[in-house]
């Protein structure tokens, strides 16, 4: 169960654990804040995010909030749980070991 | 709004593994239309649904394969293999099974199997031979600048007066004879063309040793150019042979090349490959007269210009000579009309009908054999839905499933693809060593590479279209429906059961065309082959000579008098003769060799019948067997008599009867009629011959032809050897390449009717077993099908009888809607038929009627026994099954 053994991951997962990292959210609010950060960087329609969610919860990297969303009992609210967690903090630790390679050429 | 969203909700509901839309798909939906909502411009909600439809697939293919992995982590495992297997691990997976399955049904496998063999075999066989002689351009360059002048052979004059025409770059002409060559163990008959100046450069031939003609020989030409076949089979690949002297009709003549193997001359010109090539001396004396017609004319039409400018042109310069020239005009003064075509159009001319047809009877076969293909695939997917079902509701998941089946097709499709090349390159090989390869270049006929591509795509795409197609519509519908219907739920219902009908029906339509066709054709030969010739075919054999260059004219009638002598005393020999030419010795629209127009009063005004004219020995009639109708024939040493036939009598005296002891005067001589002989199908069965002239032989000495017969016992022919011997007594420098009975002159006549007639009846006999196995098979099928129906029929107490004649009846009514409608297409083709057809019309109700007996006889057929199996129904047994 290392985390370092699921890395690289790809842009989409990582957003979205990023994003869930900072607190629950159901699929709609995901989508608008995924597209927000990455300026339409990073493209998610409906049926990827809940392809990718799902497999997620199969891996045990996020997880569903058992009480109802307040406003839409229909919607289903996803938190990150602390494997998810610990996967998000090795990625961007990565990803910054990556960048300091690169900054000193550009120097 | 609304229809958008709902067309992504059915798309989610359908593409996504079953546990995934239903834990996820509502969810799916309404976040997509919270997403078009929030979208307020136009383009936003466009980038929304673009964004959303699109990712679709990709979500889709995740969401089979996580649930792939999901299944392997349980037991409940289907199709998929263990974790960690590599793609090809699992396609290998995939084929094994497959294999597996279809060795479990042999009997499907196989009948799939030959079926696709059948279906692309044939169509690539003859793809091969159409392809060979109407797609393939002619073999030199720019070939469709090459032009050919029509209507026969041409004189010297004519080809002088031709190339004052414009438009052409260089004309080319050809002269073919024959010529012997002597020097060697015995003399040998070769074919020699003689050429002009341009024409190897027209063709763009080329030496593959020495070189071709220049300029010089065509004033000194007493050169030859050896073809390379010869070069190789006269002279054994002699590297002596350029530069040395080889005698030709009597005269040294010098080898000053070889050419290149390849070359293949064009058959309107040279009509075959001849053996050596000899400069046309344009000022011999057969090149000064306007009424020697030697030559076939080709041409290189100048670029930019045209074949129908020179057509144009041609015409003009007949038009213009016409009154100076009197071979350019017809009997009533207008100018003679000489068209022009282009080569390629000329070399195919006499196939390309045959071959179309050929192409089309090929077609419909294709179509019935890819109708039983559908039949077999359509019957198996149902069959297999239970097997389905139960696999799914295991776990297995849809796509693998289908990529089995779809494994299974392209297997048979390829095994039979296989199969089916393999039998075409058989039947390639075999057509092009039979003598009726009238195709040109058939004799270098071979399946090339674009064959096989087309061979192996059309036998994929048969059994992918035709085994994908149950195939989807098996595992799409609802595994548990299928469990629970069992062995009723397996035929499919209305909807297969109407497309197998209509399958049935068109194989009885397409069979019907293909055995009118047959039966037409069949007739038309038995009609050729039972007219009367006139002359003794049993009993004759033949010896065609050339004497060109051997002898003169002036000694021609007394050495051809001193070998009818020795072969007259050959043992076993009744009596022999001789003529320029022989009956069915030129066949299929050709003559031979000798035409003059015949006047009853001397002197030019009296109104002339043209007829053919035969100088013939003494004693021709009796070697024929033609008896006269009325007078005798000559006796030897009579001069100046003739006996004439009875068509030219009737036109010129009004009856037979009429005619003997009356003079002809033709511009050869007057004539003295002593007999009048019945018409002969001299040319022929199904050339009639019109008036003929029949003449002492001394009359046709100009003529290098001396074609002698032979009367023998009917069964004792004499052996060619002794007949042989007997000519090489008188002369032994004489080549005798050829003896053949009448009987065998009288096959190779109709042979292309006798081939045609057996191809196509066997093409109709193939789609019939293929009509009469798919409407068994679909009856059968029903039968099955309604087995618990005709249980509690049977069990309530209907009689057996009435309950066969019903299935009976349901066979017979799709044949004969099937058999109604092939009729009606039959029609319509029979008219297409018409040109190659002898004496039968193509829309002979004969012919159709018997064409629809024999289909109402195969459907009855095929619908007796699987009503016999109806009838013998246990009821008991069927419905204790429940």
């Amino acid at each position: 169960m290392d985390p370092e053994s699921h890395l690289p991951l790809p842009p989409r997962t990582l957003l979205i654990l990023a994003v869930l990292a900072e607190g629950p959210l159901h699929g709609y609010g995901i989508l608008t804040e995924v597209e927000e950060r990455s300026r339409s960087g990073v493209t998610l329609d409906a049926a990827n995010l809940y392809r990718a969610l799902r497999r997620m919860r199969a891996d045990g990297w996020v997880e569903e909030v058992d009480e109802p969303d307040p406003e839409d009992p229909r919607r289903r609210l996803f938190r990150v749980t602390p494997l998810g967690r610990s996967i998000v903090e090795a990625e961007v630790a990565r990803l910054q070991n990556v960048l300091s390679w690169v900054r000193p050429a550009q120097a | 709004m609304r229809p958008v969203v709902a067309a992504y909700a059915w798309l989610v509901r359908r593409l996504f593994p079953r546990g995934f839309v239903e834990d996820e798909a509502a969810e799916i939906v309404e976040t997509f239309r919270a997403q078009c909502r929030a979208a307020d411009t136009r383009w936003g909600i466009a980038r929304v649904v673009l964004r959303s439809f699109g990712g679709l697939a990709g979500a889709a293919w995740g969401a089979w394969r996580d649930r792939r992995r999901e299944l392997r982590r349980s037991p409940a495992a289907g199709t998929a293999g263990r974790a960690g297997d590599g793609p090809v691990t699992r396609a290998g997976g995939t084929v094994r099974r497959a294999a597996r399955a279809l060795a479990r049904r042999p009997s499907f496998t196989g009948s799939v199997v030959a079926l696709v063999a059948l279906g692309v075999g044939s169509a690539t066989a003859i793809l091969t031979v159409v392809d060979h002689a109407l797609l393939r351009p002619l073999p030199y360059p720019d070939p469709e600048r090459l032009a050919f002048v029509t209507e026969g052979t041409h004189s010297g004059p004519f080809l002088e007066d031709l190339s004052a025409v414009p438009g052409v770059e260089a004309w080319a002409a050809a002269w073919r004879r024959d010529a012997v060559l002597t020097g060697g163990d015995t003399p040998l008959l070769l074919t020699d063309v003689k050429v002009t100046r341009d024409f190897f450069a027209v063709f763009g031939a080329r030496p593959a040793r020495g070189r071709l003609f220049v300029d010089d020989d065509f004033r000194d030409p007493a050169v030859a150019v050896v073809s390379f076949d010869a070069w190789l089979t006269v002279w054994g690949g002699d590297p002596g042979l350029v530069g040395r002297s080889i005698r030709v009709d009597g005269s040294a003549v010098r080898v000053v090349g070889v050419v290149e193997e390849g070359f293949r001359p064009p058959a309107p010109l040279t009509r075959g490959e001849p053996d050596v090539w000899t400069p046309l001396d344009p000022a011999s004396a057969v090149m000064s007269e306007y009424h020697y017609g030697i030559l076939e004319i080709g041409a290189r039409v100048r670029p930019g210009a045209s074949v129908e400018d020179v057509d144009r042109a041609v015409a003009d310069m007949l038009r213009r000579r016409a009154p100076e020239v009197e071979a350019y005009r017809e009997e009533d003064g207008r100018p003679v009309r000489i068209p022009v075509v282009a080569l390629e159009d000329e070399t195919v001319a006499g196939v390309r009908d045959d071959l179309r047809l050929l192409m089309a009877a090929v077609g419909v076969l294709l179509l019935v054999a890819c109708a039983n293909v559908a039949h077999l695939f359509l019957a198996r997917g149902l069959g297999r839905l239970r097997e389905m079902s139960v696999r799914r509701a295991l776990g297995a998941d849809g796509p693998a499933l289908v990529l089995q089946l779809l494994a299974e097709a392209v297997l048979v499709g390829l095994a039979g693809g296989a199969l089916g090349l393999a039998g075409a390159g058989v039947a390639v090989e075999a057509y092009r060593r039979t003598g009726v390869s009238a195709v040109p270049g058939a004799g270098e006929l071979s399946l090339d590479l674009r064959v096989l591509a087309f061979a192996v795509a059309a036998s994929l795409v048969t059994a992918v279209i035709f085994g994908l197609m149950p195939a989807l519509q098996a595992t799409r519908s609802d595994p548990a429906g299928g469990l629970r219907e069992g062995g009723r739920g397996s035929t499919g219902g209305a909807g297969a059961a109407r497309l197998r009908g209509a399958l049935v029906v068109g194989e009885v339509a397409l069979s019907l065309i293909l055995v009118a066709q047959a039966i037409l054709l069949f007739r038309s030969f038995a009609a050729l082959a039972s007219v009367s010739p006139g002359f003794a075919v049993e009993g004759v054999t033949t010896v065609p000579l050339s004497v060109a260059g051997v002898y003169g004219m002036e000694e021609r009638t007394e050495r051809a008098e001193a070998i009818r002598t020795a072969l007259e005393a050959v043992p076993g020999v009744e009596g022999a003769a001789y003529g320029i030419t022989m009956p069915l010795e030129f066949t299929g629209g050709s003559t031979c060799c000798w035409g003059m127009g015949v006047r009853a009063e001397a002197g030019p005004e009296a109104h002339e019948v043209h007829a053919a004219v035969h100088p013939v020995s003494d004693g021709y009639f009796d070697v024929l067997g033609i008896s006269p109708v009325a007078g005798r024939p000559w006796a030897p040493g009579e001069a100046d008599v003739t006996v004439i036939n009875a068509a030219l009598a009737v036109a010129r005296f009004g009856s037979a009867g009429e005619a003997v002891g009356r003079t002809v005067h033709t511009d050869e001589a007057s004539r003295r009629v002593v007999g009048v002989v019945p018409d002969t199908r001299h040319y022929g069965p199904d050339q009639d011959h019109g008036p003929a002239l029949y003449v002492p032989a001394a009359a046709g000495a100009w003529s290098p032809r001396l074609h002698l017969a032979v009367r023998s016992r009917p069964g004792q022919a004499p052996p060619a050897d002794a007949l042989r011997e007997a000519v090489w007594s008188v002369d032994p420098e004489l080549p005798v390449p050829v003896v053949r009975s009448l009987e065998e002159w009288s096959a190779r006549a109709v042979a292309r009717e006798s081939f045609a007639s057996k191809l196509y009846a066997t093409f109709g006999l193939l789609a019939l077993l293929l009509a009469a196995a798919g409407l068994a098979g679909t009856t059968l099928h029903a039968v099955a099908s309604r087995r618990r129906e005709l249980g509690i029929r049977l069990a309530l107490g209907e009689g057996r009888r009435r309950v066969e004649r019903r299935v009976l009846a349901g066979g017979l009514a799709l044949g004969a809607v099937g058999t109604a409608l092939g009729l009606g297409v039959t029609w319509q083709v029979g008219r297409a038929l018409e040109r190659s057809v002898y004496g039968v019309e193509a829309d002979d109700p004969v012919t159709l009627a018997g064409a629809a007996g024999v289909l109402l006889a195969v459907v009855a057929l095929s619908s007796w026994l699987p009503a016999r199996r109806a009838g013998r129904t246990d009821p008991v047994r069927v419905l204790g099954s429940e």
